[in-house]
């Protein structure tokens, strides 16, 4: 009879249990139906849908289900993409990612062959996230945000792993690493005593960049520049009053740079001979090293160029 | 659910929005700079016997040149010891008129050194030149490149044969000509 009584109790519960965790999934189940209710305004539907995924995913069971992430990412996905995707420092749009970066974690040890689709869909929509991450980075690069810009940058690199483990990111990364160092380098060359960190930071991009591909143009060119219009600042900058010892170190560290500019600008130039920008540069670089055949041997190739066009 | 696949957005090209590409800074510039700054340590370094030492202090440019524009920026707020500095720019050495403390003769006119000397004989005007060999035909000093770098030969003799002496400092950083 005691024995009786247990089995009883116990088929009780599991069917308590059946009915909880059918309930906590019917949530979720009404979650998707209300982003997809035609009868409401975009708005209200995303934010009903809003809110029964967030209150569903507080019950345990949720909480540790990949699908229930999944869908809450997904609506997060959308409350960003129709309400928010004017806002460049949208804290849904980072919600999303987190949301559906947790249901993938929760599909890897989920053997459900349904759970497979999903994680597919999840990783596309992730991809979704971070192109706009990308594009966000791109627009918020000037001298004030590129501290966030470069937090999008790595979150669009986190994203599209996520979507891809292999997705082959080097075009990007150094599209990404010249924009960037262009724009430390207008901050360094706005004030290059109070901004000396920014060189260090500009000319580590660069050899990135060149490390990444020995052929870069603009990387090799952007370097020579780096330098070169360095060695001219400290002329420039210096004061015609300067005691002449100082002269003598000023022109000493000049010179190194000029001669630090010249391989890179001699590799732009072997990489594109008829872009005039790298011909004025070298026209300037051999000026400022006082070889003035060579100088006017660029200084003629310029005009050649100009009479050309 | 698929339905509401995302759609995907194009990644813009951030190269071609965002990519500045950096200005070349003009060469002629600094190199005006070193030599404004030469200039001004010339008239710290050697001293003019007293009577030069009231007025303006003169500095006479021959030639139409962008140096004496360059000079005039850089000089024209500044003073040595209570003489403020004048820049004149003389079309030719047939133009130099009045007393100059210092004349420079830019690369391309070197040929007007024998008749600025002429000129100026028995006064004491530094003459300053910029083409090799002219330290010793007269020019008290001469620029010159070496090593990469922008320096100055001195003649002492053509200096102090005009009664203006020369500081240790500025022998010792300058190549000797005799």
């Amino acid at each position: 009879m005691k024995g009786k009584l247990y089995i009883l109790s116990l088929l009780f519960l599991l069917m308590l249990s059946a009915t909880v965790t059918f309930a906590q999934r019917d949530s979720v189940a009404k979650a998707t139906l209300a982003l997809q209710d035609q009868s409401l305004g975009a708005e209200a539907r995303i934010k009903k849908a809003v809110s029964i995924i967030d209150r569903a995913i507080t019950n345990a069971a949720c909480a540790t289900d990949g699908y229930s992430w999944y869908v809450r990412g997904f609506i997060y996905k959308d409350w960003y993409k129709n309400l928010d995707s004017q806002n460049k420092k949208s804290k849904i749009r980072q919600d999303a990612v987190e949301y559906l970066k947790k249901a993938l974690d929760l599909f890897k040890t989920d053997t459900a062959a349904a759970s497979k689709e999903y994680a597919d869909v999840a990783r596309k929509t992730l991809k979704y996230l971070g192109s706009t991450y990308y594009n966000d980075a791109g627009a918020m690069l000037d001298v004030t945000n590129y501290p966030t810009a470069i937090d999008y940058y790595d979150r669009f690199k986190e994203c599209m792993l996520l979507f891809e483990p292999g997705y082959k990111l080097k075009v990007r990364e150094i599209e990404f690493k010249k924009a960037l160092a262009t724009v430390y380098e207008k901050a360094f060359r706005s004030d290059i005593k109070a901004n000396a960190q920014f060189y260090g930071m500009t000319e580590t991009l660069y050899k990135q960049v060149l490390a990444l591909d020995t052929n870069d143009w603009g990387g090799n060119y952007n370097l020579s520049m780096l330098y070169y219009n360095y060695g001219v600042d400290l002329i420039n900058n210096m004061s015609v009053t300067e005691d002449i010892v100082v002269i003598e170190n000023i022109q000493e560290d000049s010179k190194a740079l000029f001669k630090k500019a010249l391989p890179y600008a001699l590799k732009a130039y072997a990489l594109n001979p008829k872009k005039r920008e790298v011909l004025v540069c070298l026209e300037g670089i051999y000026f400022s090293l006082y070889e003035f055949d060579k100088s006017d041997e660029f200084k003629g190739k310029v005009a050649l160029l100009d009479k050309e066009k | 659910m698929r339905k509401f696949i995302a759609i995907l957005v194009t990644l813009l090209c951030i190269s071609a929005d965002y990519v500045r590409m950096p200005v070349v800074q003009d060469p002629n510039s600094a190199n005006s700079k070193i030599k404004a700054t030469f200039i001004y340590n010339f008239t710290k370094y050697i001293d003019w016997p007293d009577k030069y030492k009231e007025g303006n202090f003169v500095i006479g440019v021959i030639g139409a040149n962008a140096f004496y524009n360059e000079l005039t920026g850089l000089l024209q707020k500044k003073s040595v010891g209570n003489q403020k500095f004048e820049i004149k720019n003389f079309a030719s050495e047939e133009a130099v008129a009045g007393f100059c403390h210092i004349i420079f003769i830019p690369a391309e006119n070197s040929s007007m050194l024998p008749d600025v000397l002429k000129k100026t004989k028995g006064k004491s005007t530094l003459i300053v030149t910029e083409k090799s060999g002219l330290a010793k035909q007269g020019s008290a000093i001469n620029f010159i490149i070496e090593n990469n770098k922008q320096r100055f030969e001195l003649n002492k003799g053509n200096v102090e044969k005009y009664n203006m002496k020369v500081s240790s400092t500025l022998s010792a950083l300058a190549i000797a000509i005799e």
